[in-house]
C-alpha cells in the first residue's frame, strides 16, 4: 500500500488513443452523443497494473512522482478507477489537472455558447464527491492540489472548502512537495496556499527525470520561454534546457515501458538549445535524431510561428527535421501554434516579441508564410487565436478574420479562445462575464468553416486512417455530420443569438 | 533585511488591509525578500478571506508564498515562535485595539518598549 497516492480525473488520466488532439474534445460538453461514447472517443480508460498503477500519467504527475520517490516515499499514480481501495490507506492525496473547473479556453467558451459543463469539470467533480474520498477526508486524508490549473481554486474557494482540499501549489513543485508531504505526513500544519517564486524554481539539475511512462509519451526538452508576451504565464519562468542525457534517460524509461510513440514538449521546440529567438540548428537535428532513434513516430507540442519561419527560411531546418521524422512509420506531425491576432496593432501591445526576429509588423506575413511552410512539409498545425484581449477593438478582430481568409489554404485547425487572464494580465477579472461581440462571432464563424473544410482530410489522409482507427474514424466522422447538421442554418441562429443577448 | 518575512494579518481582511499587504509586498520584493509567510489569523469560516486576497496573490509574480490560515486565539503562541526563531515580522490589521495590542505584544515579545 502507498502512503502518497497521486491522481486526477479520467479526461486526464487517458491517452486519448494515442491521438493528444481528441483531448480537445473533453473540454466539451457531450454533443450529438450519450456522454459515455463522448468519453470514449476522448478519454479511454488507461491500461493499470493489478493494484491499480496507471501505465501512462501526465507528465507533471510522473515529475512530481520521481522527485517524492527519490525522497524515499511510498508513493504511486494511481487510476481514479482504483482509487477507493487506495485511499483507505493512503494519507496524502496529490491531484493534478490542466482545467480543474474548466475555467480556460476552450472549455470556458464550450459552456458558454452551449451552456452546457463542459466533461472535464463533470468528471473531476465526481472524483472529487465520490464516497470513499469523502470517507478518507473524515479519517484525516490531507489533499494536495497542484498542476497547470492550480490557480482556479483561488476562483472556486467553495469547492476548496467542501472538497476539503489542504493545499493549493500554484508553480514548478520540485523544490517544494517534499517538505509538504512530510508535513502532511507528520500531522504538521500545512499551508493552505503556496505560490513557487522565482527563488524556488528548480534549476536544470534539480529537476528529477520520470521513473515512468508519461501520457503519449511526452518528454520535456525545454522550460520557459524567452518571448515575454504578457497573456502567458510561461514566460515568467526561466529558461531551462533539458541536455541530451536527461532527454535520452526518459526516453528510454518510456520505451521501456512500452511506449513506441511521442511528443516533444517545450514551447517553441525549434529554440531547443538556443538563449535567444535564433534556432540553433546543430542542437535541434540532434534532438530529434535522439528522439527518433527511441520513437517511431514522433510529434511536437509547441512552436512559435516566427521560429518556423525562420528556421525554415535561413537554415531549411523544417525541411531537415522533416527528413529525420518522416519515414515508413510516419508521413506528417502535429504542432500546436499561437497566432493569437491578425492585428499588428495589438500585436505590438500584447506581444511585441511573438515575431522576433522579425519585426512585429510582419506578424501576419509571418503567420502567413509559416503556415505555407507547415503545409508543405506535413506538418499539421492546430492554432490557437485569443480574442477579447484587454484593449482590443472591433478593427483588431476585422483584421483577425482578414488573416483567417489568408490561412485557408493551409491544412489546420483554427481554434479560437476567449482571453483568461494570465501572465501579467492575470490579476484581470474576466467572470463578470465574456462579452461576445458581433465580430467575435464573424472570426468564429470563420473558424468553424475552416475546421469543416480541412477535418475529413485532416482525419482520413493523417490523423486516423488505417483500418484499426476505423470505429474511431466512423465515430468522428458522425461527429462532424452532427455538427454540419446543426449548423446549416447558421446565419439565421446566430440572429437569434444576437437579438437573444440585446435583448434587455 | 532577511530575505524572508512573516507578514501577519490580525482580523477581517478589508480594502484597507489589502491596500497595506499590496503595499508590503512591493517594498519587501525591491528589498530583496524572495519568501513570504503569510499567516490570517481570524474567526470567519475557513479561507473565506481568500475573495480579498486573490487580487493580491495573483498580482504576486517573484515572491514565494506560504499562506497559512490560524485561529485568533493563537496569535501569541504563533507570535512567540517566530520571535524566538528570529524571524522578521511585520503586523497589518485593520480592526482597534486588535492591532495595537498585535502589535505590543510583538514589542514585548521582543524585548522592545512599548
Amino acid at each position: 500500500m502507498f502512503d502518497v497516492v497521486l491522481t486526477t480525473d479520467r479526461t486526464m488520466m487517458t491517452n486519448h488513443h494515442g491521438k493528444e488532439f481528441l483531448g480537445f474534445m473533453a473540454t466539451g460538453p457531450a454533443l450529438g452523443l450519450p456522454e459515455p461514447i463522448w468519453l470514449w472517443v476522448c478519454a479511454p480508460k488507461m491500461k493499470t497494473d493489478d493494484v491499480g498503477r496507471v501505465w501512462q500519467a501526465p507528465y507533471g504527475m510522473r515529475k512530481v512522482e520521481a522527485v517524492l520517490m527519490d525522497a524515499g516515499f511510498k508513493v504511486a499514480t494511481i487510476d481514479p478507477d482504483h482509487l477507493d481501495r487506495h485511499v483507505k490507506h493512503a494519507k496524502v492525496l496529490l491531484l493534478s489537472h490542466h482545467d480543474y473547473f474548466a475555467l480556460c479556453p476552450p472549455s470556458s467558451e464550450w459552456w458558454s455558447i452551449t451552456r452546457k459543463e463542459p466533461v472535464n469539470a463533470k468528471s473531476f467533480r465526481r472524483l472529487m464527491e465520490r464516497p470513499s474520498l469523502r470517507e478518507a477526508k473524515r479519517r484525516g486524508l490531507k489533499i494536495i492540489a497542484g498542476g497547470p490549473a492550480a490557480w482556479q481554486w483561488l476562483w472556486k474557494v467553495d469547492k476548496w472548502v467542501e472538497w476539503g482540499v489542504d493545499t493549493v501549489v500554484d508553480g514548478e513543485a520540485e523544490k517544494v512537495v517534499v517538505d509538504l508531504v512530510s508535513k502532511a505526513l507528520n500531522d504538521e500544519p500545512l499551508p493552505r496556499y503556496v505560490y513557487v517564486g522565482v527563488d524556488e524554481v528548480p534549476k536544470l539539475e534539480e529537476i528529477p527525470t520520470i521513473k515512468h511512462a508519461s501520457i503519449n509519451g511526452l518528454i520535456e526538452v525545454t522550460r520557459g520561454c524567452p518571448r515575454n508576451c504578457r497573456f502567458c504565464s510561461v514566460t515568467l519562468r526561466p529558461l531551462r534546457h533539458y541536455t541530451f542525457d536527461m532527454i535520452e534517460q526518459e526516453l528510454k524509461v518510456n520505451v521501456s515501458e512500452g511506449i513506441t510513440e511521442g511528443i516533444i514538449h517545450s514551447e517553441d521546440v525549434l529554440l531547443y538549445g538556443s538563449r535567444s529567438v535564433e534556432p540553433e540548428p546543430d542542437a535541434v537535428i540532434k534532438l530529434h535524431k535522439l528522439v527518433k532513434s527511441y520513437y517511431k513516430k514522433i510529434s511536437w507540442s509547441h512552436a512559435s510561428l516566427s521560429a518556423i519561419k525562420r528556421a525554415e527560411e535561413k537554415y531549411k531546418l523544417v525541411t531537415k527535421v522533416g527528413e529525420i521524422i518522416c519515414d515508413d512509420n510516419q508521413d506528417y506531425w502535429g504542432v500546436e501554434v499561437g497566432i493569437e491576432t491578425g492585428s499588428v496593432k495589438l500585436a505590438k501591445k500584447i506581444m511585441p516579441a511573438k515575431s522576433a526576429p522579425y519585426p512585429v509588423e510582419m506578424w501576419p506575413q509571418v503567420v502567413e508564410d509559416s503556415f505555407a511552410i507547415m503545409h508543405e512539409n506535413h506538418i499539421i498545425p492546430a492554432a490557437t487565436l485569443i480574442l477579447g484581449l484587454p484593449e482590443e477593438t472591433e478593427d483588431d478582430v476585422m483584421k483577425t478574420a482578414e488573416l483567417l481568409d489568408r490561412l485557408r489554404p493551409y491544412r489546420s485547425l483554427i481554434v479560437p479562445m476567449f482571453f483568461v487572464p494570465m501572465g501579467y494580465f492575470k490579476t484581470h477579472d474576466w467572470f463578470t462575464r465574456v462579452k461576445i461581440r458581433d465580430e467575435h462571432v464573424e472570426v468564429m464563424k470563420r473558424c468553424l468553416d475552416h475546421a469543416l473544410y480541412w477535418a475529413n482530410d485532416i482525419m482520413s489522409k493523417f490523423y486516423l486512417k488505417g483500418p484499426s482507427r476505423a470505429p474511431l474514424r466512423w465515430m468522428l466522422r458522425l461527429f462532424l455530420a452532427y455538427v454540419k447538421w446543426r449548423t446549416r442554418n447558421i446565419d439565421k441562429k446566430i440572429e437569434e443569438w444576437k437579438a437573444r443577448r440585446d435583448s434587455p | 533585511m532577511s530575505d524572508h518575512v512573516e507578514l501577519i494579518i490580525v482580523g477581517e481582511v478589508t480594502d484597507n488591509v489589502k491596500k497595506a499587504l499590496f503595499e508590503n509586498f512591493n517594498a519587501l520584493r525591491s528589498k530583496g525578500v524572495k519568501k513570504v509567510n503569510l499567516r490570517i489569523f481570524t474567526q470567519s469560516a475557513p479561507l473565506k478571506y481568500i475573495e480579498e486576497l486573490r487580487e493580491v496573490l495573483l498580482a504576486n509574480m517573484i515572491t514565494s508564498v506560504r499562506l497559512y490560515e490560524h485561529d485568533l486565539s493563537e496569535v501569541s503562541g504563533v507570535l512567540e515562535q517566530m520571535v524566538r526563531g528570529g524571524k522578521e515580522v511585520v503586523v497589518i490589521s485593520d480592526e482597534e485595539p486588535l492591532r495595537s495590542q498585535v502589535q505590543s505584544m510583538l514589542n514585548s515579545l521582543k524585548g522592545e518598549k512599548p
